[in-house]
């Protein structure tokens, strides 16, 4: 049963995402995986990925369906509604690479170099995307210490919670000193940055997630499927 | 087309950088027309983008060839610069930008390179660009094309104000306005009323194609 706010630290060093970015993409060409070592290159040498992480585990009452209270925040998260009477907690995450690496994509781009820094872009989501997993499966340690189970997933913007409740899961997640900020129309900066909530309680059924592409909106045009 | 013309297309469509500039360096010490060999260049990238449209290559190669055509287009530009009269004709002007309130970029900087490269005249005005601005870049720069670019749904919004904005400014007569971004579609065209969208780099340099006639 969580009580309080709680947080454990994630692993906020470089270098085991840009391991995981050598393996190289899915039906890459020669000369695609050539740009992709010139980009991972150039983000080692420049050290252009700058990973921070914050989350918090809070406790959460899903009352009415759609509607999340946390923290003093009122949530409408419609991806909670099927579990909304078993919702006891909520686990609020962001994080970011930092903005160097979207900066030197648009150097990349002024100096007539797209495949660098197109492959540079790629690798910083592939980077992002892996914090946010290494974010999640911490989530998922600290929940099971507390008998929790996780249930849904949202990200703000994707089906299941709407764009306007970026300010409040960033103000859940506790992304203060992360370097994360909002734009006036709610996009999270520096670019390469996400935040979610995960719904969590002791008798959910433990959702199964399907990765990232289930849930995303792109994935029907996404190259990298 | 001779053997070397073929040799030269197949090294770009196969992504052979190296080779493919060495075949069209030899070919211009030969003496070979600069205008014939950038003319091979936009027939293996009309190859590369027909592979491109079908899902037999992706962004990266696409992108590779048309680095490939930038230094080859480097080497032919001297010797076409000293022909009198011979200057290489743009194809037309876009004007780019992504709207108000979005940051994302990348998609607009790969279709300004891809149309860069495909002759036409682009500016590219840059990320979070207001409606007035838009206007303000329009009438100096006079384009026939308009791109706006946007990833967020929030971005719809934007591009339907800055095309109401070009209207109100008495620019709209005589202009296209193409849209793009990751979730555009034709319910996002209708409610902008732009003329076209386009789901990726290759579609925006055919619409331009269409639009421009040289």
């Amino acid at each position: 049963m969580v009580t309080a706010a709680s947080e454990t630290p994630t692993s906020n060093r470089a270098e085991p995402l840009c391991t995981a970015l050598r393996r190289g993409m899915p039906r890459e060409s020669a000369a695609a995986a050539l740009a992709r070592r010139q980009a991972l290159a150039v983000s080692e040498s420049e050290t252009l990925i700058r990973p921070v992480a914050a989350h918090r585990v809070l406790p959460a009452r899903a009352a009415d369906g759609e509607t999340l209270e946390a923290d003093g925040f009122t949530l409408q998260v419609p991806a909670f509604a099927p579990d909304a009477g078993k919702i006891n907690a909520v686990a609020a995450a962001a994080c970011t690479i930092g903005p160097d690496l979207e900066r030197r994509v648009r150097e990349l781009f002024t100096a007539h170099r797209p495949s660098v820094a197109l492959a540079l872009d790629r690798l910083g989501t592939q980077a992002l995307f892996r914090l946010s997993d290494q974010t999640l499966a911490a989530i998922r340690r600290e929940a099971k210490g507390q008998g929790l189970v996780l249930g849904a997933q949202a990200n703000p913007g994707d089906a299941g919670i709407g764009f306007e409740q970026q300010a409040a899961v960033l103000a859940l997640a506790g992304a203060e000193a992360s370097g994360i900020a909002l734009t006036r129309l709610g996009m999270l900066s520096p670019e390469k940055s996400v935040s979610f909530l995960v719904a969590l309680g002791p008798d959910l059924k433990g959702h199964v997630y399907s990765g990232r592409c289930a849930r995303c909106p792109a994935r029907e045009r996404c190259p990298l499927r | 087309m001779s053997p070397n013309d073929e040799q030269l297309v197949q090294a770009i469509a196969e992504m052979r950088e190296d080779d493919a500039v060495a075949l069209a360096r030899a070919m211009l010490d030969e003496g070979r027309d600069p205008f014939d060999v950038l003319d091979l260049c936009r027939q293996a990238m009309d190859m590369i983008g027909k592979q491109f449209e079908q899902g037999e290559c992706f962004l990266p190669e696409l992108v590779l060839a048309g680095e490939m055509m930038e230094s080859i287009g480097a080497l032919c530009k001297p010797l076409i610069e000293g022909r009198e009269g011979a200057a290489p004709q743009k194809h037309g002007k876009v004007l780019i930008g992504t709207v108000q309130g979005d940051l994302h970029d990348i998609g607009k900087n790969i279709v300004t390179f891809m149309l860069d490269i495909n002759g036409y005249d682009v500016r590219d005005i840059g990320i979070d660009v207001p409606a007035e601005k838009f206007v303000e870049e329009m009438r100096d720069f006079k384009p026939q094309v308009v791109g706006l670019s946007g990833f967020l749904t929030l971005a719809f919004d934007s591009m339907k104000e800055t095309v109401e904005a070009i209207e109100a400014a008495g620019l709209r007569d005589g202009l296209k306005i193409m849209i793009g971004g990751g979730q555009v579609d034709e319910t996002v065209r209708r409610y902008t009323t732009a003329d076209a969208w386009g789901a990726n780099a290759v579609v925006a340099v055919s619409l331009c194609r269409e639009w421009i006639k040289s």
